[in-house]
């Protein structure tokens, strides 16, 4: 692979994540209480965890399945998609039958999917609560392009020779930089492609273009140097 | 019941802890340690005290930039110190090995890394038009402090800095072990010391503890690297942790606000 192609892909790789993070419904502590929609944890942490997840089965499916690459950007997506809708099940599950309170969006009056009424149900004083269909939905699409991100860094930093075990460190620490940029511009929680939030995409994907450019300029031109 | 608090007046009578100093003791200790550390392996226990600086001044950026309330959790800010500065450390690391020039390998990583965090505050600051004033100095400061973290705990672990020692490191998995207890040290002290009490000096002191106990960490993975020697490692990591994480629960007893409540106490009822 020239390096030309291996940074222009590493850049998409970046603006794949950050648009990943900006689907995934974060509630950050107010979702832990049961104040807000979204799972009860930080952007990066879920971000990582499923692009992590995502990460491991592509290094699998890359280095044993002898399968092409594609192939293994797909088996990326979906382990990471896997991961984040394990999360969001499990998260529900708890909001439903052991908080007590049904999975609403505050963001919007009907839910875009399943156009079930969402306002009457939201108690008051609070954001939300759980994963509505709108949010799981949104979710699941964000670990899906995410796992396939993330396992695109981790295939172009091994097809340009890199140790697979340094790749995978770097590609984690790639993956990283970029879930922090798209934390930052959310600043807080976000409910999913219908949260108002998400129009704020575009800066991310610029300040990902100017980071992710820079540490693939600088790993990719080490390795070529 | 009965308020007392100590920690009004504490902080009154506490001088100010320069952030400039920070820097310059994380900066200069942290480079010393990894030079000397990297001479020998029976040296490889000095590296100890890179460890502590970086952590110092990294967790003291974090809780820098914190403080301004920046809504995605402090964890965040700490990951991003580690991983922002992977990609340059492994640049800069492989660059000083492929060019012949290992002495300077860290500084270059070092240089790589305060530039990527650099790049990071800017986006932040006028991209995403974060209202923190600091934002752009303590990105890069985070970084910067990341990537001495990395170096100080390669040199501490397998006696030397170069792209070998990471190679060593990533084909055992270590790393990634490094990457989350090094994120850990930095991101832990603020995490628990925030609220309206916060006092700089208290925090940092939590900063030193989780510093010592990655020594001790890093001294039972170097084991596998260097052998017997590292029990020296594991020894000053224990008693450094012991020291400081004593000093701390004890600061944080001194200042505590005691509330108690039920029965009212004796001298009230006189």
């Amino acid at each position: 692979m020239d390096p030309i192609t291996a940074i222009v892909l590493l850049i998409i790789a970046g603006i794949l994540i950050v648009i990943a993070v900006h689907h995934i419904p974060v509630g950050g502590a107010p979702a832990a209480m049961a104040m807000a929609t979204g799972v009860g944890t930080g952007t990066v942490q879920l971000a990582t965890g499923a692009g992590l997840t995502g990460l491991v089965s592509a290094g699998y499916m890359y280095h044993f399945a002898g399968v092409d690459p594609y192939i293994v950007l797909l088996s990326g997506g979906i382990g990471s998609t896997l991961m984040i809708g394990i999360t969001m099940l499990i998260g529900n599950v708890i909001y439903i039958f052991g908080v007590g309170v049904p999975p609403v969006s505050a963001k919007v009056k009907f839910d875009p999917i399943t156009k079930d009424r969402q306002d009457i149900y939201v108690s008051p004083g609070t954001e939300g609560h759980g994963i509505p269909t709108v949010s799981f939905v949104s979710g699941i699409i964000g670990g899906f392009i995410g796992g396939v991100g993330g396992s695109l860094t981790y295939v172009v930093l091994n097809e340009v020779g890199i140790n697979p075990a340094i790749s995978a460190f770097i590609a984690i620490g790639f993956f990283i930089a970029n879930a922090v940029i798209a934390a930052y511009n959310i600043a807080g929680t976000i409910e999913g492609f219908h949260d108002p939030k998400f129009k704020r995409l575009p800066k991310a994907i610029l300040s990902s273009l100017i980071v992710s450019g820079f540490i693939a300029a600088v790993v990719i031109g080490g390795v070529f140097l | 019941m009965t308020v007392s608090c100590a920690a009004g007046k504490e902080v009154k009578e506490e001088k100010k802890i320069n952030n400039n100093l920070i820097a310059a003791i994380g900066v200069i200790v942290s480079f010393i340690a990894i030079y000397i550390a990297s001479i020998s392996v029976f040296l490889a226990f000095l590296g100890a005290a890179g460890i502590l600086a970086a952590n110092l001044w990294g967790a003291n950026g974090v809780r820098t930039v914190a403080k301004y309330g920046i809504g995605t959790g402090v964890p965040s800010v700490g990951m991003l110190a580690l991983g922002g500065a992977v990609g340059a450390v492994f640049a800069g690391l492989y660059i000083g090995k492929m060019l012949g020039i290992e002495v300077a390998a860290p500084i270059l990583a070092f240089i790589l890394s305060m530039i990527t965090g650099l790049l990071i505050g800017i986006c932040a600051r006028y991209i995403l038009k974060m209202n923190i004033p600091v934002m752009v100095r303590c990105m890069t400061e985070i970084c910067g402090a990341g990537a001495l973290l990395f170096m100080s705990q390669f040199v501490t672990i397998t006696g030397s800095y170069g792209y070998a020692a990471l190679e060593k490191l990533a084909e055992v998995g270590v790393v990634l072990f490094i990457f989350i207890i090094g994120a850990l040290g930095m991101l832990h002290p603020y995490n628990a010391c925030l609220g309206a009490d916060e006092r700089h000096g208290r925090t940092l002191k939590l900063a030193l503890a989780t510093g010592s106990a990655q020594i001790i960490l890093a001294g039972i993975v170097s084991i596998y690297f260097l052998g017997s020697v590292s029990i020296l490692t594991l020894l000053i990591g224990a008693v450094a942790w012991v020291v400081t994480y004593r000093d701390f629960v004890k600061t944080s007893f001194k200042e505590g606000i005691v509330v108690s409540t039920g029965l009212i106490p004796e001298v009230e009822k006189k």
